[in-house]
């Protein structure tokens, strides 16, 4: 027979830290992406306020903020779109007029051109409007293509600049800060496509360990059914050969044919659970869910560290206790409850009782106390007429896991 | 006597299943149907004390079939199964259905159940219970479902966000979001993912 290793648990632990890494670089870059943006404006403005004068104009001293602030506030709700739009495939993502012809967009390019205006720069109105629409998602190499399109024409503007008659000492400082602007920009969205590029390279990897996890499922099932048909085949072939000449021979066949079957089911099941199993907090909500759905006015009180409580003895438990109430009570109310006391941990399952359930209701039980028995465990149950509860409870020690 | 109706469109089983059943001595067997439809049909003409449902039958499944019988007729409904996925059972409870086994149970079983629904009681066989209870727990929430649901059938963007009243920039938050908690790649494999597991 087939021998059934368990799925390895680590795999989806090192996922989960790779997507923080994925989430956290993404952090990374977008910040730094508006930490460059603020210092060139910030450095223009100590230049166009102070070194120049500007803060004698009104209009220089607070528009120069207040427009900086536009642009800087545009880039970053495009950057958020960029992320979004970023895990959304093509179908999902706004079209290409939305995606211009967009407050942030519009807000920025214009904000940038003004701020040229009142620096009286181009250049930095230029290399504004060039970072502004970096941000935008444009489609496959279009970005870089525009991005040397536009350093050319930066680096002819500074030119025409150096060419005033404006004072030299900051001129470098500034041109450098402008030309570089749009460049580091668009390397870091780049940079960031790539990363995103390689986080869904993960996941796709991730969902084909899932897949080829199942292939070897379905090959174990395979074999498994294989090896049952067989034997039932061969119980089935000797009843009919001896039907005729020994009828209770032939019968006990029959019967040894329906238990392969019943063994070939449990088989069958044992291996599709091994990939089943689920915290114990989700099997209570679950069981909750059920309860509300079959009509029952269900409240649920869980530990908010109830995951840690022993699962494997628990979790039957909780199935057993939820079929009864389902079968059992009166179908009015039910109330799960798991609570940590010192060192033990405390399930009730309380229902209205149903009629005529006396005897229904203890049946279950004692199969529950046998195993819980057996980890140290207690199940107790009262009961009158408003009210069935089974108390069950377990060592929260190490042994019971 | 119990008066019962079976669906199913498997003609091997159910002719099997009938045949078994109707040894039973307090087991009548008044109608055969081979899907939901039928079923429904047959049922408000018999009315039926229990009816048998397979849940996978072509056109109306067998839980629908229930829910529609439970809304004209006092007849009780057992839905059987091959496979539960999830969801189901909740889904059967809410339609009010009153008995839900496996269809791998023996004939003897099932006309124990037969007996204890027509007598009123509910039955839950443990395995689609346990199954129930095991579900992986969605970790959408409940807008994130909408926004899904209201996309199943390939609307766009701007279609969902019509539908629920959201810009279509928040329902393409929703749909980033949903991408990143199931690591997925598109909005379709979401969709396919959360109806395989009955979340929507």
């Amino acid at each position: 027979m087939a021998v059934v290793s368990s799925p390895d648990p680590t795999p989806s632990r090192s996922a989960a830290s790779l997507a923080r890494g994925v989430t956290a670089t993404g952090w990374y870059i977008a910040t730094s992406m508006a930490f460059f943006l603020v210092g060139t404006l910030f450095v223009w403005g100590v230049v166009v306020l102070f070194a120049r004068g500007g803060w004698r104009a009104p209009v220089t001293l607070i528009g120069f903020p207040l427009l900086s602030a536009i642009v800087v506030a545009a880039t970053v709700v495009l950057l958020v779109r960029y992320r979004r739009d970023g895990d959304l495939d093509d179908a999902d993502r706004p079209s290409w007029r939305r995606r211009f012809l967009s407050v942030p967009v519009i807000a920025g390019v214009v904000s940038s051109m003004i701020l040229g205006a009142v620096a009286e720069s181009a250049l930095l109105g230029a290399s504004l409007v060039g970072a502004t629409l970096c941000v935008v998602r444009w489609g496959p190499g279009i970005r870089w293509r525009g991005v040397v399109l536009l350093e050319a024409g930066l680096v002819v503007l500074w030119f025409l600049e150096l060419a005033r008659p404006t004072p030299e000492s900051d001129a470098f400082l500034l041109a450098f800060f402008a030309i570089m602007l749009p460049a580091t920009q668009a390397l870091s969205l780049w940079s960031w496509d790539v990363v995103l590029q390689l986080d869904s390279a993960r996941r796709t990897e991730a969902r084909l360990a899932a897949v080829q996890e199942r292939l070897r499922l379905a090959s174990d099932l395979h074999d498994l059914q294989g090896h049952h048909l067989q034997v039932i085949a061969l119980q089935l072939e000797l009843a009919e050969r001896m039907i005729a000449r020994d009828p209770d021979a032939a019968a006990d066949q029959i019967r040894l044919a329906r238990n392969s079957v019943d063994e070939a089911r449990e088989g069958t099941r044992a291996l599709a659970g091994q990939f089943r199993g689920v915290p114990l907090p989700d099997e209570l909500a679950n069981a909750a869910d059920l309860l509300r759905a079959a009509g029952l006015d269900v409240e649920l009180d869980v530990e908010p560290d109830a995951a840690d409580a022993p699962a494997d003895v628990l979790g039957p438990v909780v199935r057993e206790c939820t079929t009864n109430v389902l079968k059992h009570g009166g179908g009015r109310w039910a109330r799960l409850g798991l609570r940590r006391a010192d060192d033990t941990w405390v399930l009730t399952v309380a229902n209205d009782p149903g009629p005529g359930s006396a005897v229904g209701a203890g049946a279950g039980l004692e199969g529950i106390a046998r195993r819980i028995g057996g980890v140290g465990g207690d199940v107790t149950h009262t009961r009158d007429d408003e009210r069935f509860e089974v108390f069950v409870t377990v060592p929260s020690g190490g042994d019971a896991r | 006597m119990i008066r019962v109706l079976i669906a199913d469109d498997e003609d091997m089983i159910r002719t099997a299943l009938a045949a078994l059943l109707a040894l039973e001595d307090d087991v009548e067997i008044v109608a055969e149907c081979r899907d939901g439809e039928s079923a429904v049909e047959r049922a408000l003409e018999l009315r039926p004390d229990v009816c048998l449902l397979d849940l996978e039958m072509p056109g109306i499944d067998g839980v629908e079939a229930a829910s529609r019988i439970r809304q004209r007729i006092p007849a009780r409904c057992v839905v059987v199964t091959r496979h539960a996925r999830p969801g189901v059972l909740r889904r059967a409870l809410s339609a009010g259905v009153d008995g839900f086994i496996p269809k791998s149970r023996r004939a003897e079983d099932v006309a124990a159940v037969i007996r204890d629904v027509a007598a009123g009681r509910r039955y839950v066989d443990p395995e689609i219970a346990a199954d129930a209870l095991s579900d992986e727990r969605s970790p959408l929430t409940d807008r994130e479902l909408d926004v899904l649901r209201a996309g199943a059938r390939g609307e766009t963007i701007a279609e969902i966000a019509a539908s629920l009243h959201l810009s279509p920039g928040t329902v393409r938050n929703h749909v980033s979001s949903v991408l990143g908690k199931l690591g997925l790649a598109t909005r379709q494999q979401a969709t396919i993912t959360a109806r395989e597991r009955g979340w929507i």
